[in-house]
């Protein structure tokens, strides 16, 4: 007989939930420190309030469960899903105290979306926020891009206990022997890159005669959310605010590097140079951003000459579709015009955003990976059609080694998609109650649920509430992949009917 | 016949001027006002951006944001850009709307023709309520007093835990 939900699991969870909202609250000196650097003291005093209420909500979890007990796979889903709900509950409260946000709601729903590396915005006047707020938004894209959970991994859990949490949170590659090793490799390589990326796009905007320190902090920024493919800017116009095409090529690199598997990072930084060229997820990606790129393009083949020349065409159209691909969400173009794009080329984009970039990345969406292993299994079962009944046919394919796909992986791969295509539609249908129109509101469910960030004008301050509410939610089931949402549900229900 | 052209010449003029457009309008109507003369007010913000042969520096219109491309003569004009602790010079700003600039790589701008400084921007002093010093200190105190003493009882209780 399974076990039932105990008294046992509240306090385990309430034991581990504790000791990460330590983690939060010691993450909330970064933006202290650029606030005191900044003098900007008003901003310092929300993150320290922000600081107190976490430590004591931690003390309070802690208090009422201080036993240390093993974690199993339901609690490690629970602790996930619990987690990144209340970090977001949590982390907005800076953002509201900061005054730019017309209500609590709107500050969740701008946390969610840098924690689930989405991108949508409901700030308001953010050319005149204060550093340290900036930095807050764009460092929370940095720790929801490599999991939350992430970080508490490399300080607060054994083994066994980090495995259950690990999975939980939509990683299922373990790239080294140990889950702690693997959190600890990808925070290696993800700081590496920070300071090489933010290197690169502060010396770009040092050649555009940006300040030292303007260039650092807008190189900064634009790297975490960049290389996290969260898509937040420091300032209103996005991408479009620097003017600047050698920029965006920048940011490119990043977000490609970004939304590929750090299991292919392992095997380029161990020097297998070759999985670069071999592994089966790369090529997939490769071949559906060609793809949904002609779709795009054909979409515009009538519109063509709307452009003054071939260069503006391939950077307006390429970058929204790259940046929907991989789930970044940067724009270098208004969302009023996306809204004015053919209808064929927004649907190209869709399907973009829908597919999205690789597993164990910082991607969201259905993943290019899961789309690779149905065109293995129709041509295995072609195959299977095609020879002799006795014949035992088996497709493999390489994802840094060999693996023969089975049909558990199919069925798994089948269930998360299903899971990813209800969400897509289900925000598209409220959105069409609420009188927009499906395919603008199908645009925006899909930007909000495969964490891409893209909008075509739905995303406002004065959107109806429940769009909001529906979109944070496609925003935390589609970051944590559906599984620790609906154990969390089922958690939940059960306590109420006790 | 005189009088006839010149209402007609006058048309054409106010055809192809567009006097005091909001950005959001711009934004918004991209085809309507391409290629045309057009003034927008509103405050600069951020960084001035160095272009080949001018310099690019963003202008904020209720909520609103575009780039204007200014010639290099005219920076001297600018004394305040806005940000957290800064007003922003109020600006009022003529010149040539593009959809998608053809010397810009497609960029949606304002080629700017002339520069008007309406009121020179400033650095202000930070204003922090007084009830929210009130309110942090007090939660300061409460809070660390509390994270303190469940510590010390957590401790207490369970003594094997780290």
């Amino acid at each position: 007989m399974i076990p039932d939900f105990s008294k046992d699991d509240i306090f385990v969870v309430s034991h581990y939930l504790g000791k990460i909202f330590i983690a939060l609250g010691i993450a909330q000196l970064l933006p202290i420190f650029v606030g005191v650097i900044s003098r900007e003291f008003g901003a310092v005093i929300d993150f320290f309030i922000s600081i107190i209420a976490c430590l004591a909500f931690a003390s309070i979890l802690l208090y009422f469960s201080p036993g240390k007990q093993e974690i199993n796979w339901r609690q490690g889903m629970i602790i996930v899903a619990l987690t990144w709900f209340l970090a977001m509950c949590f982390s907005a409260l800076p953002l509201y105290l900061s005054g730019h946000y017309s209500c609590y709601l709107d500050a969740c729903f701008e946390s969610m979306s840098a924690y689930a590396t989405t991108g949508l915005v409901l700030v308001q006047d953010l050319d005149h926020m204060s550093n340290a707020h900036n930095i807050w938004r764009h460092f929370m894209c940095f720790i929801g891009g490599q999991g939350i959970i992430l970080v508490a991994l490399v300080f607060f859990f054994r083994g066994s206990d980090a495995l259950r949490i690990y999975i939980g949170e939509a990683r299922d590659d373990k790239i080294l022997p140990n889950s702690i090793t693997t959190a600890k490799f990808i925070w290696m390589v993800s700081f590496t890159y920070l300071i090489i990326g933010s290197l690169m796009l502060a010396i770009v905007l040092l050649f555009h005669g940006l300040p030292f320190s303007r260039a650092i902090f807008h190189g900064l920024c634009i790297f975490m959310a960049g290389w996290d493919t969260a898509g937040f800017a420091p300032q209103s116009q996005n991408i479009l605010y620097y003017h600047s095409p050698s920029f965006e090529i920048v940011t490119i690199i990043i977000i490609l590097l970004g939304a590929t598997s750090f299991g292919v990072h392992y095997a380029v930084w161990t020097g297998k140079f070759r999985e670069l060229r071999e592994d089966f997820e790369i090529k997939i990606l490769m071949f559906t951003i060609f793809f949904t790129y002609m779709i795009t393009l054909i979409g515009f083949s009538g519109n063509i000459a709307d452009f003054p020349d071939v260069f503006s065409f391939f950077r307006t159209t390429f970058y929204q579709l790259i940046s929907g691909h991989t789930g970044v969400g940067y724009s270098n173009i208004y969302s009023s015009a996306l809204a004015n794009w053919p209808e064929l080329a927004i649907f190209g984009i869709i399907l973009a955003m829908g597919i999205g970039g690789c597993m164990n990345s910082t991607s969201g969406g259905i993943k290019v990976f899961r789309i690779g292993l149905f065109y293995k299994s129709m041509k295995r079962e072609i195959r299977r059609l095609a020879y002799p009944e006795s014949s035992y046919v088996k497709e493999f394919f390489h994802h840094q080694r060999e693996i023969s796909i089975d049909d558990t992986m199919i069925k798994n791969a089948m269930v998360i998609t299903v899971c990813y295509i209800l969400l897509y539609i289900s925000g598209a249908v409220i959105a069409s109650f609420l009188g927009y129109g499906f395919l603008q509101g199908l645009f925006e469910s899909v930007s909000a649920a495969a964490n891409v960030g893209l909008s075509i004008g739905i995303t406002d301050p004065s959107m109806p509430a429940i769009l909001k509410i529906w979109y944070i939610f496609e925003m935390w089931a589609g970051r944590l992949e559906f599984f620790a949402i609906f154990i969390l549900l089922r958690f939940l229900v059960k306590i109420v009917k006790r | 016949m005189k009088i006839k052209i010149i209402i007609f010449a006058l048309l054409l003029l106010v055809g192809y001027t567009c006097y005091g457009q909001t950005v959001s309008a711009l934004v918004n109507n991209p085809d309507l006002f391409d290629g045309k003369t057009v003034i927008v007010k509103g405050e600069l913000v951020g960084d001035i951006i160095e272009g080949k042969d001018g310099f690019w520096v963003n202008l904020l219109d209720s909520g609103v944001a575009i780039g204007i491309y200014l010639p290099y003569s005219e920076k001297g004009k600018i004394k305040f850009l806005g940000k957290y602790d800064v007003t922003g010079d109020f600006v009022k700003i003529k010149g040539v709307f593009h959809k998608r600039c053809i010397e810009h790589a497609g960029d949606t701008d304002i080629h700017s023709v002339s520069m008007e400084v309406i009121s020179q921007g400033m650095k202000k002093e930070e204003e922090i309520p007084v009830e929210k010093i009130i309110f942090a200190f007090s939660l300061g105190i409460v809070g660390l007093a509390a994270i303190g003493i469940l510590h010390i009882l957590t401790r207490r209780e369970a003594p094997g835990d780290d």
